[in-house]
């Protein structure tokens, strides 16, 4: 994709690439820091930091909120902690009441919270208002690329008209399957299994790689239903050759072999003991809460955070009652594991590494952790899950796949590289310290809307590599389907105004850069796009469009017709890295 | 949670169909991550936080180090994770996922607030990791127990609580520690706890299920302590044969000691010798080591090493005595970092003196490190050995016979059988009257006028009690669960009772977590805002 220029022989270290910045991971003079100082909320209390989902409180607005969001008092079924609520509040009035604070900023983000009731659940962090492009120019205007992605990691909310990176949304389970048949398993019988595929899918203890079901006798694979009770069968491993054989595992059946392993494994020893545990304790634990006024009446652990407390008292005062009382009672074991003295012996006389487990094989099979490759059994293998990710500020969901497992398919599917220019990197000439170099970079448009691209240079970069960017200010075609299927160069579209960018074709457009890198080292130059398009106006019977007539009450509120388009301007940082910058050479 | 009786009751072993009940049981080490649910009788993984899958599977420096793709961290969805990130910075260094020196400003010029953000971003990554790949589940519709050490840094537990209430928005956390719950699994609750882990080992004694957290001992003598011994040995004493050309010896090279290769070392082929030869302070480490190799029957293991800079193959002959004495520098200590021994049998002699029997002769030894082949058995001997030479412990020396693990089978054929905790009771009267008389000005006045006197009430009424009761000897089920498990398993089994102690409730969380060290010294009562409803 890229054309290098790395000198002949030598890869080139760092290579270039192309990352955009999410901002919720903004590193440098961060968006909270700067809320705080903007917003009233996020002072040096302790209180506001838990309150803030729900600050800065009106308390006009309040009991509406809560009767609105009946989500709310649903998912936390929390009656007596109410009142600490309400104490909460109280505090928070006095504290956040006066009429300062009323910021039209407030009112936004008021707006915001009754529109997504849910997002006020604990959420601090993710309440932002609408940021100015001013705001987004100083939360990122650097050039660590260490909280920034490639843009096939990004999605786009539509709704904030943010970038959104996997860090602030919030994922969902859509359905479980597994891996290897891609048979789809329904959510009840999931956990029954504990999340492991419950037909014949199997990994090898070795090499963890898929086992394959085998007849003992191979000629009777092409007849496995005929002969069904007369042969035998074994799983054994493609990649490694292991055996199931070697640990004496035959099964009658070439199916249903799951339930058969998971039959042995809930024999185990340690299963056992830790059903005989569970009925032990729980019978201390009743005894202990029929005896009231004893220290640990109420709970085994509620000493758990006060246990010094009860451990002084017990010495200062009389312990035979507890004693008698509170002591975990007469405990017989389900079962009596004696340690394995073989391993010490096999450990002394070890001569080759390959003989002992790696940890990864021993950590299959966490109850006895065996250091013997012969007491390696095969494991089932882990169900995956399809994810749905939601934009965590409006809670509308960026992608959602299809709930079959074989369906590749999304239904809704507001991933960035959709909705954002893609930068490219077109070509470099190598970057030598102190000498010019230039640098395309091509800007690809993917929507079905001509978009106005504004690139600025970011000056808080370090070290400051001179950068001077020839077209500030240039547009880029629609994409149009029909320019996949033709080769070669397009003429822009009819109409579009000429401007001093390197190139155009179809959807795309280059422009061209001056870098003159002042220091060794890989250069990094971030670049402050700010892209312009047209969209059609929502329809009203969104949120949105209740905050802008609310905000524009003085504008004519007419009924948005379905050809309306509005300009919509989203600004974002990316980082541009163009590899390694080498040192100057000395003149001949 | 503390449920009245009838309700808990109700609740207890009542689960719906979709298994909603379950709680998150999680129990984050330094270097590996356990976690699963609760009632379930093991982890459902084991993650490693410092090592990456290939190199817990099979990584001895055999194979040429993967160049990465491109220059890049191998492809897109390394290059974000704050993990891959420190480790393409330095693949040497130990990213271990806390240090015990979290609060402190590191040599490589991290500030506090760096370290914490990117424990919060390392935290982040592998939690949603934890839901969302091994466990599958909606973090918001199950609480949540941590397993945690009570000396974990309040800015560790700050941490857990801020990524798991604010980025995955669980609906509640309780954290209880790790050495209590790992004493549930042997169907007791008095014992002395000692967990040898990665950064520390901890010996914290509990009596009747209370953390006695104020005579908790602990030493560096743990799992990093015998990493960096383990490669000054490997350094000095395993030069590297070409296998080219077998005369040619090269001492092993600085970046092949990375953390997976002394990880596999670790875990593969080392052990504690089942021999005892007491280190001297007159002897020299040279000495000693050249009696060890004297002394050491176990066979050299050869490992086949890729030497980058020659490229070339080689042998590492680890010898047989290094094997086996490596974890030699656990059971010696020094003035900075004493030796596990010593740790453990502080802790008893700071304990009230009625109370030193009970918990020597219920220890459980839990904790990575404690997986050596034959370590606990060689603990038991240090023990022993340590109790009848040394000065220091008289006032423990009628324990020596006492002493013993709780996941020991009584072994008939040893010769000594570990005496029942209660004998007649004359016997009792007489030790703890010893015990008592032995007991160091220094921790005797300590407790207060009163409480020694009450001591000395309660301790005649126990008498009187033991004389009546028969004694009962404890049954152990011996090594049924993994010492690294053990913390886990009873977080779960406490889960799976609903009586995982208060709960941090999302609603409640201002950022600050309850500790025991931050608690209300006055109060018995937990503090209504962590109470759950």
């Amino acid at each position: 994709m890229l054309a290098l220029n790395a000198p002949p022989g030598q890869a080139p270290s760092r290579q270039p690439f192309v990352h955009y910045r999410c901002l919720c991971s903004s590193p440098g003079p961060s968006i909270s820091a700067q809320k705080a100082t903007l917003l009233p909320l996020g002072g040096g209390e302790p209180l506001s930091e838990g309150g803030a989902a729900e600050a800065p409180g009106t308390p006009t607005l309040k009991p509406e909120k809560y009767a609105s969001s009946p989500t709310i008092t649903q998912k936390e079924p929390s009656t007596p902690s109410q009142p600490s609520l309400e104490i909460m509040e109280k505090l928070r009035q006095q504290q956040w009441l006066s009429p300062s604070t009323l910021s039209p900023d407030n009112t936004v983000q008021q707006q915001h919270q009754t529109t997504s009731p849910q997002s006020a659940s604990g959420q601090a962090e993710e309440q932002r208002r609408e940021l100015t492009p001013e705001e987004i120019y100083a939360s990122g205007n650097n050039s660590d690329s260490l909280a920034s992605l490639p843009l096939s990691r990004l999605y786009f909310c539509d709704m904030c008209e943010e970038i959104r990176c996997p860090k602030c949304v919030q994922d969902e389970i859509v359905c479980y399957y597994c891996p290897n048949c891609l048979f789809d398993v329904p959510t009840a019988s999931v956990k029954a299994e504990k999340h492991k595929c419950s037909r014949n899918c199997f990994e090898c203890p070795i090499c963890q790689s898929t086992l394959s079901v085998v007849a003992d006798d191979p000629l009777s694979t092409q007849t496995l239903i005929d002969q069904q009770g007369s042969s035998q069968f074994h799983l054994t491993c493609n990649t490694c050759y292991w055996n199931s054989q070697e640990i004496g595992m035959v099964f009658d059946r070439p199916n249903g072999l799951a339930e058969h392993v998971q039959r042995g494994d809930d024999k185990l020893p340690d299963i056992k003991e830790f059903e005989r545990l569970k009925e032990h304790l729980e019978k201390f634990l009743r005894n202990n809460s029929l005896k009231p006024g004893l220290p640990s009446s109420t709970s085994i652990l509620s000493s758990i955070q006060h246990g010094t407390l009860h451990s002084l008292r017990y010495m200062s005062s009389g312990s035979q009652k507890s004693q008698q009382t509170d002591d975990i009672s007469h405990y017989a074991p389900a079962v009596q594991i004696k340690e394995d003295t073989e391993v010490l012996e096999k450990m002394m006389g070890l001569t080759n590494v390959n003989d002992v487990t790696t940890m990864n094989q021993r950590l299959q099979q966490l109850q006895h952790q065996t250091y013997f490759k012969e007491q390696l059994r095969p494991q089932r293998i882990q169900l995956r899950i399809k994810k749905s990710r939601r934009c965590r500020s409006c809670r509308h969901i960026l992608i959602k796949p299809e709930q079959k497992a074989q369906a590749t398919q999304y239904k809704i599917h507001q991933i960035a590289l959709n909705l954002l220019p893609a930068i490219t990197v077109s070509s470099i000439q190598p970057l030598i310290v102190q000498t010019t170099s230039r640098v395309i970079l091509r800007f690809t448009n993917p929507r079905q809307e001509e978009t106005q691209i504004t690139v600025q240079y970011g000056d808080g970069a370090l070290p400051r590599h001179e950068v001077v960017i020839h077209s500030h200010r240039f547009t880029v075609s629609p994409f149009n389907e029909v320019w996949e299927y033709e080769v070669g160069t397009i003429a822009a579209a009819p109409g579009a105004q000429q401007e001093n960018v390197y190139d155009r074709t179809a959807n795309s457009t280059s422009i061209a850069l001056e870098v003159t890198p002042v220091a060794e080292g890989e250069v990094k130059i971030p670049l402050f796009i700010t892209f312009t398009y047209k969209t059609r106006k929502r329809p009203s019977d969104s949120a949105v469009s209740d905050l802008q007539t609310q905000l524009v009450l003085s504008s004519e509120s007419r009924q948005p017709h379905a050809h309306e388009y509005e300009d919509k301007t989203v600004s974002f940082w990316s980082i541009i890295g163009l590899g390694e910058a080498m040192p100057t050479v000395s003149p001949e | 949670m503390s449920l009245p009786l009838t309700k808990f009751r109700d609740l207890s072993f009542k689960s719906s169909i979709y298994g909603i009940e379950e709680r998150i049981v999680l129990d984050i080490g330094s270097c590996y991550l356990k976690c699963g649910f609760s009632g379930e009788a093991r982890p459902r993984k084991f993650i490693s936080l410092h090592l990456s899958e290939e190199a817990m599977d099979d990584y001895l420096g055999l194979n040429p180090p993967v160049v990465p793709h491109l220059g890049h961290p191998c492809g897109e969805r390394c290059s974000d994770g704050v993990t891959a990130a420190l480790r393409a910075k330095d693949p040497t260094k130990y990213a271990e996922l806390y240090d015990l020196d979290l609060m402190r400003v590191t040599s490589q010029g991290y500030t506090e607030q760096d370290c914490l953000k990117m424990l919060e971003d390392r935290l982040f990554e592998y939690l949603y990791d934890v839901y969302f790949k091994y466990l599958l589940t909606d973090p918001k519709q199950r609480k949540v127990i941590i397993c945690e050490s009570p000396l974990a840094p309040i800015a560790l537990k700050e941490t857990i609580a801020k990524v798991l209430f604010k980025k995955l928005q669980v609906p509640s956390i309780s954290f209880a520690p790790t050495h209590l719950l790992a004493l549930l699994t042997t169907g007791t609750a008095t014992g002395l706890v000692v967990d040898c882990g990665h950064l520390e080992t901890s010996a914290l004694p509990i009596f009747s299920t209370r953390p006695l957290t104020p005579f908790i001992q602990s030493t560096p003598r743990a799992g990093k302590f015998l990493s960096n011994h383990l490669k000054h040995l490997l350094r000095t004493m395993c030069p590297i044969t070409l296998v080219d050309n077998p005369t040619d010896m090269r001492v092993i090279p600085e970046a092949m000691l990375t953390d997976a290769f002394l990880e596999t070392i670790k875990t593969r082929i080392l052990f504690a010798s089942p021999l005892m030869i007491t280190a001297r302070d007159d002897v020299s480490q040279d000495e000693m080591n050249a009696k060890y190799r004297d002394m050491s029957g176990s066979t050299e293991v050869h490992v086949e090493v890729w030497l980058q800079e020659e490229q070339a193959r080689g042998v590492l002959a680890i010898p047989g005595w290094i094997r086996e004495r490596a974890c030699e520098c656990l059971f010696t200590g020094d003035e900075d970092a004493e030796s596990v021994t010593t740790c453990i049998l502080d802790a008893v002699l700071k304990a009230p003196s009625d109370l030193r029997r009970p918990l020597i002769s219920s220890l459980l030894l839990i904790g990575g490190t404690a997986q050596l082949p034959n370590f606990q058995n060689r603990l038991l001997q240090e023990l022993r050995r340590e109790l009848q030479t040394n000065k220091r412990w008289n006032a423990l020396s009628g324990l020596t016979e006492a002493v013993r693990f709780l996941d020991d089978l009584a072994d008939p054929s040893q010769p000594p059988p570990p005496p029942p905790p209660a004998s007649t009771a004359t016997e009792m009267e007489k030790e703890l009257l010893a015990d008592l008389e032995a007991l160091p000005a220094r921790s005797r006045s300590s407790l207060s006028a009163s409480g020694a006197g009450s001591n000395r009430a309660s301790l005649q009424v126990d008498r009187r009690r033991k004389r009546d009761a028969v004694p009962k000897v404890y049954e152990s089920s011996g090594r049924v669960f993994m010492p690294n498990c053990r913390g886990w398993i009873g977080g779960s089994l406490i889960g799976s009772l609903k009586a995982s102690g208060p709960e941090l409730l999302r609603e409640n969380y201002n950022g600050t977590v309850p500790d025991w060290s931050t608690s209300d010294i006055t109060g018995g009562i937990p503090m209504p805002l962590y109470e759950a409803q």
